[in-house]
């Protein structure tokens, strides 16, 4: 039981670290918290929608460049997060050329914004810029999370213009597994809250993010901090992390509209009954090679909503990788990061060739 | 501090509480006059008894006016409250001999019974569509509110702001309806809390914990566990999808007020703003098209 006088002990301990927080805290600016470390340069923009290129960091970077594709849900330096936690940069020290798109905010400018423009206008004219850049005619693609299902969707529509796609905890069949988000999803009016919201707030994905698991997510994270206080690194860690969970951009409404309804809740990728720009999106169509990652403790993209990938490409050449952590871990883990990024290389290497 | 003194200190903190919602009680039984109801004579030292005597007969006019159902919740509130009182003197008996007597594991389930029976009229937490308990008492207000001030707003409206009558008179239907949502979900929700003590209080005996830290832990696990299988329920799912299908039905209301206000005013709407920036984004569409038919 309790000893009340460990309890005492405890409570001072406590009580000092919550005075070193505050000590720590204050010390802080908000602009200190850096994040995306590794250099890039602009190469083009249409509104807010803006592609980088990383700088490289080999003499001789691989023949075909990479183009991230991230999610919408979340900003896209989680792949660059901190120096020694950066996927982006541990693939340009093995040789990578790589490219991401960067979403930006939306504002409510951007409300009839849809998934056929994210991915047959903003995709495609992207891919053709470094279809342009490297004088080739295909680019590899590396979607990540929803990206992930863009990427698909765009290499459906455009193989011609992918040579190898890689997908990273991304969803493809949305009935696979048994994601709280699913469930809630199905008692959601997704055409009211779009009618009347316009663009859905990202603080509301946020809270649906953050219950999945309550107590860890909103107190029992705090209480943890509190043990960091004393390691400069571990609190600029956290902080990092705290910036990138909470910033979070809105959706543009009929871009939300339609994921949700004929992606989340309609399942109609793997039924072959998703339509953009009036084309109907047949993953047989994607016969270029394919690495699928998945995060085997992922509660946000059941592992069993990745796993169904195999079932419906076309490709023969098709290679799935797991790793043992959650949905965050693919980026931040450190020990991920030392097997992932030359894999994904090394993956990259062999279909090098034109 | 010795253990001793804080065992002390504890004990004098749980009396007072105890001491405390033993005068609300008795507040509630004594009469205008100051007798007590049960035979004994009101306390004419106690500095409360001006306040006690105006709360008592606050809550007399209140429950006597009210429906039979209203003076059975508010007896039913006020007695649920002091088991909370009990609740926690049972707790902190028991924490302060070791766990092992009284058992509080039962203790801890009986409370959780109680709440649920006592203050909503359930039988279980699950039982939430009946029409009983704090839903009814709210059902009260709305009730009254639809007899008379919301029948007058319902009725057709006539003259130059008929129109802008009947759009605040569904805007009020619409926020009524979110309320009552609003209150199903934090029912779901407080029996989803509650259910997680019962487990935390129950899971004490077979994980005592050494420090605080470990108190908490187990607070957290435990709740998580509890909430979690919660939000995987079908029952939330529904009452969380209403909540929110009613809180956009209210605010596409309120808008269609606030558009027909704008109108008087030189202040754009945000009806007209999506108007505009849907001609302006199908124009950049038809650009994107065009510059891509020119790079052909």
């Amino acid at each position: 039981m309790i000893d009340p006088v460990q309890t005492v002990e405890d409570l001072v301990e406590l009580n000092r670290q919550a005075l070193k927080a505050t000590e720590v805290l204050g010390s802080i600016r908000d602009g200190d918290i850096t994040v995306g470390v590794s250099e890039t340069e602009e190469v083009w923009r249409d509104g807010k929608t803006v592609l980088y290129r990383f700088k490289p960091l080999v003499e001789k970077p691989q023949k075909i460049p990479v183009m991230i594709v991230y999610a919408l849900v979340n900003r896209p330096y989680m792949v660059d997060l901190q120096a020694d936690r950066s996927l982006a940069r541990n693939l340009l020290e093995a040789g990578v050329d790589l490219y991401l798109i960067d979403w930006g905010y939306p504002s409510p400018n951007d409300r009839w914004t849809t998934l056929d423009d994210y991915v047959n206008g903003y995709i495609d004219d992207c891919v053709d810029v470094l279809r342009e850049r490297h004088g080739i005619d295909k680019v590899n693609m590396l979607g990540i999370c929803q990206g992930g299902t863009f990427s698909l969707c765009y290499s459906a529509l455009h193989p011609e213009k992918i040579k190898n796609l890689i997908t990273m905890v991304a969803p493809v069949d949305f009935h696979a597994g048994e994601g709280l988000l699913n469930l809630w999803a199905q008692h959601m009016d997704v055409d009211l809250m779009v009618d009347a919201l316009g663009n859905v707030p990202g603080e509301f994905l946020n809270f649906g993010f953050l219950m999945l698991r309550p107590f860890q997510m909103n107190v029992a994270k705090y209480v943890d901090f509190l043990d960091m206080v004393d390691d400069e690194d571990k609190v600029m860690n956290f902080l990092r992390m705290e910036k990138w969970i909470f910033d979070s951009p809105d959706q543009a409404g009929e871009a939300y509209r339609q994921f949700m309804k004929d992606f989340y809740l309609g399942n109609k990728l793997v039924k072959g009954e998703v339509e953009l720009g009036g084309k109907r999106i047949d993953l047989k169509n994607v016969k270029m090679p394919v690495l699928n990652i998945y995060a085997e403790q992922d509660h946000l993209v059941p592992p069993p909503c990745s796993i169904a990938l195999k079932d419906h490409v076309g490709t023969k050449d098709y290679t799935a990788r797991s790793f043992p952590v959650g949905h965050i871990g693919m980026y931040v883990s450190g020990k991920v990061q030392r097997s992932l990024p030359p894999a994904i290389a090394e993956w990259l290497a062999e279909r090098d060739s034109e | 501090m010795r253990a001793e003194e804080q065992a002390a200190l504890l004990d004098n903190w749980f009396e007072a509480q105890k001491r405390m919602w033993d005068k609300w009680v008795r507040a509630l039984t004594v009469d205008g006059a100051g007798d007590g109801g049960n035979g004994e004579e009101a306390d004419g030292r106690d500095p409360l008894k001006p306040w006690n005597d105006l709360a008592a007969q606050a809550m007399r006019a209140w429950v006597d006016a009210a429906a039979p159902l209203a003076q059975t919740a508010g007896d039913a509130f006020a007695l649920g409250s002091k088991r909370v009182a009990d609740m926690f003197e049972i707790w902190s008996r028991a924490w302060r001999t070791g766990g092992g007597d009284p058992d509080w594991s039962s203790a801890a389930s009986a409370y959780a019974d109680q709440i649920a029976a006592l203050l909503l009229g359930l039988r279980s937490w699950d039982d939430t569509r009946t029409p009983h308990g704090a839903r009814s008492f709210i059902d009260l207000y709305w009730d009254w509110w639809e007899g008379t001030i919301g029948r007058l707003i319902e009725s057709p409206s006539v003259g130059h702001t008929r129109e802008l009558n009947h759009a605040v008179a569904e805007a009020a239907q619409a926020w009524g309806e979110f309320r009552r949502a609003a209150t199903d979900y934090g029912v779901v929700v407080a029996g989803g809390w509650t259910e997680a003590w019962a487990e935390f209080v129950g899971a004490l005996p077979d994980h005592p914990p050494g420090s605080i830290r470990d108190l908490l832990r187990l607070w957290g696990t435990t709740a998580d566990q509890v909430l979690t299988r919660l939000f995987a329920s079908q029952r939330y799912s529904e009452v969380q999808g209403a909540v929110l299908n009613a809180a956009m039905r209210y605010r596409l209301a309120e808008r269609k007020v606030v558009d027909l206000y704008l109108r008087t005013t030189h202040v754009p709407s945000r009806t007209e703003l999506d108007e505009a920036n849907r001609a302006i984004h199908e124009l950049r569409r038809e650009l994107r098209a065009l510059r891509k038919e020119v790079r052909r």
